[in-house]
């Protein structure tokens, strides 16, 4: 999983605004970012602040239900997919994300938020690190993620992560 | 508004305080602390709050900030609140009031850390009546309740009203709000101490932090129970025990107790194969590989693989079927490799069709006649059907326009334009079909078009054609297509490629190109000219079939009798279901035309494409190298074989199909059955005494049969593998249940039961082998050899019968597969990765960028050399105005395209582009070669000088401005194209005085776009 800092390093240059160096404080190892309009300290308050310093409102959400949507989920990052030691709980969690998009294209309407972003760079090494057979048992995830990893200004530098297309194992999926 | 919450959940009160701030209804239903609410998550952790239905937030900070509905003056302060209360407070209040809750008493390293935590904000709360601004905002909401019962009830932290007095202050205040005063009533009815302990209790404990010191090793064991769960995965596929119908089950009996008188013997092949009266006569095609190149993975399964399984499975079926195939030889594409590698046409197709007949050898492709389209047979058929078209007014003439490359000195064929296509603006279509919307183009129509070879635009001169009339053909077609639609099997995207051809109106096609190789058109007049190759390939099919037998006609001419079976990637569709067609209908004589198409996908490569030039991706040739036997191969494409959508060959998979699939599956069931019979039962087959469990796996094997035969005869090949593997899964299972390797030790009669269970399995081993056969023809052979199986048993019959009698004896077991190792893929993997993806572009400018000052000679080598070059160029044109004999001027263009990239090569330019002179100017006036070469010396001359960068760069600048004010004038195209070309040319000098590759500078800005 990439820690915290890559993630959010990587959401600023998505962004094209600068972060700067990423600190952890405590043993919450909470991500601090220093920069010329203060220290801020929080996963989401970092996102949100970068979001908002790139005049990007409508990654944090539009109205009150959107950015509860976009609170709730980047909480999620932090508390629960951040904090899952064991693989069982990691499958838990690709399994939790995968049922959720069976319905949507992204996490928050019908356009990338922050929520995207930040799963996309949190998942990328466990996504990558899937068999095809996982691959496609999250169904899903993986069409979700494929799909994201399309923009050549998210994906960025990291390797394209290869989804077959053609159900390669019969049963269990869906 | 819904909100889910158990009694006594201290969380809650987040969002009753914010309903009631916010003035929003919310309907709470009352659940148990164990029930789960939202759908899509595993825990159930409370309070949830269903915004509406479906619609759920199930973090109470996220909720309660939506209640409590807010301006927030500071919103980046609340949400740093808000993360703080919920990474570190949060997770440590619960911890400390969970055991608490649990032990009844203070764990003191829990109270500890929470003091930590209150230290804090007693800190931060100083000198402030609210945590954020001057209102009470969600933040104060969340850590009011969060603290509630530190404050309040059964688990109060002693001390901390009075170690952290502000924080105490800020809490006492807030509690007299009434809001906060009646979510407490509600939530804790009076002091329900024991609702707020099972709450505790039973609702999941937030995680913590985890060490960074223990993550790692948590993640190597992933990864290797991630190996064993592919093994697992296999066994556990197995499907549960399925019962069959009775009907099923006594159809299973029958054909078992009498199904071999029934069961049709195999009908030997017999060379020349002709239709047969009362035969199913089966003629089957796989689209012509075209011979100039060395087949991939993808050509194989895409045509001649696929019609090989069907061709197979048609012999086993007793149909009487023949399947034709050859090398497709004629075309430019030939010609241009022959130039390339120094000798003729001729010589390139013995050395290429050699190649490809050695390559599907050794997949086992067996075809009954490979032949070649360079034959007597070709140009006599092709010709003839051409006059009976002639004849029949099907053909038209015309003069066309046509692109020809000076700079080549050749007419394009459609291959060798490429440019940007006119419908879809895709710019990496070929002149003749666009990769990315599939339709058909005429090359003059391309935008922008250049020469595939020397990358120069070409000139559009005109020449009489010949041209098949579409048009006039298409109520024939029409019908023909309806009918055949109809009845016979046709994958969907042929039929998609085909219907969309026809929407988009048919026009005349021309047939006759201005080439030498290829078969010569007849008609007076036009004898310099030969047959377009799609006219022309397909008829090979009949011309090949000429070569095999001379009694072709009674399969090409008979179409009541015989059904033609096409296989052919999807790129092909539009000349087998539209042009060939219309080809044989216009004759209007009885020709066999298709009734069955089965099209392909693509195969990908890992994740991207095969290529060649790349060295990317197995081809043919390489795959025998591999060591991994050609069945292997052959199961594996077949079963990614990409029917509906493209599909990719990923050697990781590959390994996991090999292994799990092959070895686990199929080779551990069918070894382990023979072992069986050789070692207890002296290699021979017992008396099968069948108890009803026995009678419903006979029927469960039925089942799959039958699915097999329906996939096959609509020519999914894929699926049918399914089928034999889940036959073969029946099989081990049926074992796992029986467990000879006890009954064998047991009583007489336990024993007499392993006979029967061992001997049933070794006929369930044979009549794998038959359905095997198709797709891994030496496995069958072996299994067949291993079993001493009587020739008669191969023959697919609707049902399993026993063809393995009592008293059989079987030959020596041995094991059918051998496990591929992760290592050997990764080796394998490395070796066909290639040079990776192109980035071609960048790097050549790059490149040439770099090489320029290092390699670029004296100034007098470089005059010397231009002098040269004009020389050469005058005296080239000097013999082209006086129409001298083709090969003078070819010698000599050739000496001047030297001599060009010498100097290009001398001002430490890149070769390629300085090459063709002509393609330096984009539209305007035709360009003069040798004054442009000029122009580039003195551009060289000047590199690296500040003032002429600065000059050329302004006036890009303000040619730029131009250009961009004239077009939003939305000004007429000619004025704007002649502007631009301005400003092109003014980049380039630009870039030749900066010392960098010209062609990159204009071209920086256009992406070579992707397929699909």
């Amino acid at each position: 999983m990439a820690t915290t800092g890559d993630t959010i390093q990587s959401i600023s240059a998505y962004l094209g605004v600068k972060c700067g160096k990423i600190t952890y404080d405590g043993p919450e190892k909470i991500p601090v970012m220093k920069g010329k309009t203060g220290t801020r300290k929080g996963f989401t308050t970092i996102l949100k602040h970068l979001a908002r310093a790139a005049e990007k409102q409508n990654l944090i959400g539009e109205n009150l239900g959107e950015k509860a949507v976009v609170d709730q989920w980047l909480e999620f990052k932090t508390c629960y997919i951040d904090r899952c030691g064991a693989e069982k709980d990691t499958n838990q969690i690709l399994k939790e994300l995968n049922t959720y998009l069976s319905d949507k294209v992204y996490f928050l309407s019908h356009r990338v938020s922050l929520i995207d972003l930040a799963l996309y760079y949190t998942l990328y090494t466990t996504i990558k690190e899937l068999t095809f057979y996982d691959k496609q048992k999250y169904l899903h995830l993986s069409r979700w993620f494929n799909n994201m990893q399309q923009s050549n200004s998210i994906r960025q530098s990291s390797l394209y992560i290869t989804f077959s297309k053609t159900q390669l194992y019969s049963g269990s999926a869906h | 508004m819904k909100l889910y919450t158990d009694p006594g959940n201290f969380q809650t009160l987040k969002l009753l305080i914010s309903a009631e701030i916010g003035k929003k209804t919310v309907d709470i239903q009352e659940v148990k602390s164990e029930d789960h609410v939202v759908p899509y998550l595993s825990s159930n952790k409370l309070p949830v709050l269903e915004v509406y239905p479906n619609k759920y937030l199930f973090s109470c900070n996220a909720a309660g900030r939506f209640l409590l509905s807010q301006d927030e003056d500071n919103e980046s302060a609340v949400d740093q609140w808000l993360d703080w209360e919920s990474a570190c407070l949060y997770p440590s209040v619960f911890s400390y009031l969970a055991a608490y809750a649990n032990s009844n008493k203070v764990d003191n390293e829990l109270a500890q850390n929470v003091k930590t935590l209150l230290k804090h904000l007693d800190n931060e709360l100083k000198g402030k009546e609210t945590i954020v601004g001057d209102n009470i905002t969600i933040a104060d909401v969340a850590l009011w309740s969060t603290l509630y019962p530190l404050w309040k009830g059964k688990f109060v932290l002693k001390g901390c009203d009075n170690d952290f007095q502000v924080v105490n202050g800020w809490f006492t205040s807030l509690s007299d709000h009434p809001a906060f005063q009646k979510a407490v009533s509600v939530i804790f009815k009076g002091d329900d101490s024991v609702a707020m302990k099972t709450s505790l209790t039973q609702q999941p404990a937030p995680l913590r932090h985890i060490e960074d010191s223990k993550k790692q090793p948590v993640q190597k064991q992933q990864v290797q129970k991630q190996t064993n769960k592919q093994k697992d995965d296999t066994v556990s596929s197995v499907p549960e025990k399925v019962i069959a119908s009775p009907e099923e089950v006594s159809a299973a009996t029958e054909a078992w107790l009498n199904g071999t008188k029934l069961c049709p013997t195999p009908v030997k092949r017999q060379h020349p194969i002709l239709p047969q009266e009362g035969r199913r006569n089966v003629l089957i095609t796989s689209a012509l590989p075209y011979v100039n190149n060395v087949p991939h993975l993808g050509n194989i399964i895409g045509c001649v693989l696929s019609a090989d399984v069907f061709s197979r499975y048609c012999r086993l079926k007793n149909y009487n079927s023949i399947y034709i195939c050859g090398t497709d030889e004629y075309g430019t594409a030939t010609e241009t490799k022959a130039i390339a590698e120094g000798s003729t046409p001729q010589q390139i197709c013995d050395k290429y069709s050699a190649i490809h007949r050695q390559i599907y050898e050794w997949f086992n492709i067996d075809f009954d006649y490979f032949g070649r389209t360079t034959t007597k047979q070709q140009t006599s058929i092709a010709q003839d059907i051409f006059w009976q078209l002639q004849n029949k007014g099907f053909v038209l003439k015309d003069s066309v326009e046509q692109l020809h490359c000076e700079n080549c000195d050749r007419f394009l064929a459609d291959r060798f334009v490429e440019g940007t296509c006119p419908l879809c603006t895709f710019d990496d279509a070929r002149g003749d079909q666009c990769d990315a919307c599939g339709k058909l183009i005429n090359a003059v129509e391309l935008i922008n078009p250049k020469c595939k070879l020397c990358k120069n635009p070409p000139k559009v001169r005109s020449s009489n054609h010949l041209f098949l009339d579409l048009p006039k053909v298409e109520p024939k077609l029409q019908s023909h297509l309806t009918k055949v639609f109809e009845n016979g099997t046709w994958t969907s995207n042929a039929k998609t490629i085909t219907n969309s051809w026809i929407r988009d109106g048919l026009k005349p096609r021309c047939i006759s190109r201005d080439l030498k190789w290829g078969t010569p058109v007849p008609l007076e007049g036009y004898t310099d000219k030969v047959f377009y190759v799609w006219f022309d390939a397909p008829i090979g099919y009949i011309s090949i079939t000429a070569n095999y037998t001379d009694k072709w006609e009674h399969w090409w001419r008979n179409p009541d009798k015989v059904e033609y079976y096409n296989f052919l990637g999807k790129d092909n569709v539009p000349f087998h279901s539209v042009i060939f067609p219309a080809t044989l209908l216009g004759t209007e004589n009885k020709w066999t035309v298709v009734n069955h198409m089965s099209a392909t996908e693509y195969l990908n490569y890992e994740d991207g494409k095969f290529s060649k030039s790349r060295d990317t991706g197995v081809f043919g040739d390489q795959a025998r190298d591999t060591g991994i036997p050609a069945d292997i191969y052959r199961f594996y494409l077949l079963y990614v074989r990409p029917e509906s959508q493209d599909s990719s060959f990923s050697w990781d998979d590959f390994l996991l199909k090999n292994n799990s699939e092959l070895l686990n599956n199929l080779g551990n069931f069918i070894n382990r059955a023979l072992t069986f019979v050789s070692n207890s039962f002296d290699g021979t087959i017992q008396t099968m005494t069948l108890i009803p469990d026995d009678y419903n796996l006979l029927a469960l094997v039925n089942r799959e049969l039958k699915t097999y035969i329906d996939n096959m005869e609509s020519a999914r090949l894929r699926d049918s593998i399914r089928n034999i593997l889940s036959i073969s899964r029946l099989g081990n299972q049926f074992m796992q249940e029986n467990k000879p390797w006890v009954l064998v030790k047991g009583t007489d009669a336990e024993k007499l039961r392993a006979g029967t269970v061992v001997s049933l399995a070794a006929n369930l081993a044979c009549l794998l082998s038959v359905l095997l056969q198709p797709y891994m023809p030496q496995v069958s052979a072996t299994i067949q050899g291993q079993l001493n199986a009587p020739p008669t048993c191969n023959v697919i019959y609707q049902d399993f019968v026993c063809h393995l009698v009592p008293g059989h004896k079987i030959g020596k077991p041995s094991p059918l597969f051998q496990k591929i190792e992760a290592t050997t893929i990764a080796d394998l993997k490395k070796k066909f990765a290639g040079q990776g993806p192109a980035s071609t572009g960048k790097a050549k400018g790059k490149k040439a960028s770099e090489a320029g000052p290092s390699v670029a000679a004296s100034p007098e080598e470089v005059e010397k050399l231009t002098a040269q070059v004009a020389a050469q160029g005058n005296k080239v044109r000097e013999l082209k105005t006086n129409k001298a004999e083709k090969s003078i001027v070819d010698t000599e263009v050739a000496v001047l395209l030297n001599l060009k990239k010498k100097l290009a090569a001398a001002q430490g330019q890149d070769s390629a582009p300085s090459s063709g002179g002509s393609g330096k100017k984009k539209g305007g006036k035709k360009p003069q070669p040798v004054q442009e070469v000029k122009q580039e010396v003195t551009g060289t001359a000047s590199t690296g000088n500040p003032v002429e960068v600065e000059r050329l760069t302004k006036a890009v600048d303000e040619q730029g401005q131009k250009v961009r004010e004239l077009k939003t004038n939305k000004a007429e195209k000619s004025l704007i194209d002649g502007e631009v070309a301005k400003l092109l040319d003014l980049k380039r000098q630009l870039a030749i005085a900066q010392g960098q590759d010209p062609d990159a500078a204009v071209g920086g800005g256009k992406k070579k776009g992707k397929k699909k």
